[in-house]
């Protein structure tokens, strides 16, 4: 007998679990199943993008201005101990304290939504910045440093010193 | 009625179990020989096989798939029915279509000094269909067990027909692989 036949023979005894599974049919879904994952895929990478690029692209802030970012470990422990006195960074730079006024587009006082993502992204690109008892936004910098950097952000602002 | 309930009347010995299980798998178990056979009178009477064997062998037995456990009985029979004929008596059937596809990546293997134990290679298929993906073992299965056509798997499956054979021709050139490995086949060919 030929191994063809003796093959088809042989499937007499195979595992009776292949042919229940084999009795299954499948709708739609088993066959779209490559671009239903597909889409589920590409929806978790978006979703993903969504939740953490921004804070990648923050967190980058050297891309900006380079010095507050190289300053962001000394920044984060000296948060807790900032003395409002002390005028002198760690590199030398002049530091000072200022009130941080923001615009919206239109020239309006900025709310809270604008204001908290102007804190998160400073925050982020290692400045001291802190609201303050009158939930003012206060920022401590190298004012020309501070400038270039606020510059970049698409509102308007106004620094005023402590 | 439930398949418990059917191997409980083999059990007692009630004639009522053959009925039961005609009125159940009696189609299924036609359409299995069917497909070997393509001979209405033939396949009728590899059921009619198929109940008596069954008989005989429950119980002792009880079959935890019932419905396959009948598939392979009334697979047997039509296979020896097909042998039986000549093979110009044949013609039409799945069962020369599907042979020629195997023969096609099988050839080596046709070593008159060789022969296997089909029990032996029903063993390495097992292992073999292990390996495969769901959707490929069970086009397989379709295929070379129950002998379906490419198009009436693709509408099981829903699936082209030519996906069907894209996948066939695949799992064909896995198993000669596999056989070459285990010794069924000879690395050159």
């Amino acid at each position: 007998m030929k191994l063809s036949e003796t093959l088809l023979e042989s499937l007499n005894d195979i595992d009776t679990v292949y042919l229940e599974k084999s009795e299954k049919e499948y709708g739609w879904l088993y066959r779209y199943r490559r671009q239903v994952t597909a889409v589920l895929s590409l929806s978790a990478v978006l979703v993903l993008s969504l939740l953490i690029l921004p804070k990648q692209q923050n967190m980058s802030g050297g891309s900006y201005s380079t010095a507050p970012a190289e300053n962001v470990q000394e920044s984060m422990k000296q948060e807790d101990s900032y003395d409002v006195t002390e005028t002198e960074g760690a590199a030398g730079t002049e530091m000072r304290s200022y009130m941080l006024v923001l615009q919206d587009e239109n020239g309006n006082v900025a709310d809270e939504a604008i204001r908290r993502e102007v804190y998160e992204t400073l925050k982020a690109a290692g400045y001291d910045i802190y609201y303050d008892e009158c939930g003012e936004l206060i920022v401590r910098g190298d004012p020309e440093e501070l400038k270039t950097y606020l510059e970049q952000l698409k509102y308007s602002y106004e620094l005023i010193e402590q | 009625m439930e398949d418990r309930e059917i191997l409980d009347l083999y059990f007692a010995r009630d004639e009522d179990a053959i009925r039961e299980t005609d009125r159940k798998y009696g189609h299924y178990c036609f359409s299995v020989a069917w497909n070997i056979l393509f001979d209405r009178e033939d396949s009728q009477e590899c059921v009619n096989d198929t109940w008596n064997q069954t008989w005989q062998l429950i119980p002792p037995q009880r079959p935890n798939r019932f419905q396959y456990f009948l598939a392979k009985i009334t697979r047997g029979f039509a296979l020896n029915c097909l042998r039986t004929k000549t093979r110009e008596k044949r013609g039409g059937g799945e069962y020369d279509a599907a042979l020629s596809e195997l023969e096609a990546v099988l050839a080596s293997g046709d070593d008159p000094a060789k022969t296997f134990a089909a029990k032996e290679l029903a063993e390495t298929i097992n292992r073999f269909l292990k390996k495969l993906k769901d959707r490929d073992r069970n086009v397989f299965v379709r295929r070379y067990f129950y002998l379906e056509s490419a198009a009436k798997i693709a509408k099981r499956y829903d699936l082209s027909e030519s996906n069907v054979n894209v996948i066939l021709n695949r799992v064909r050139t896995q198993l000669k692989e596999y056989l070459q490995k285990e010794g069924y086949l000879n690395e050159t060919e």
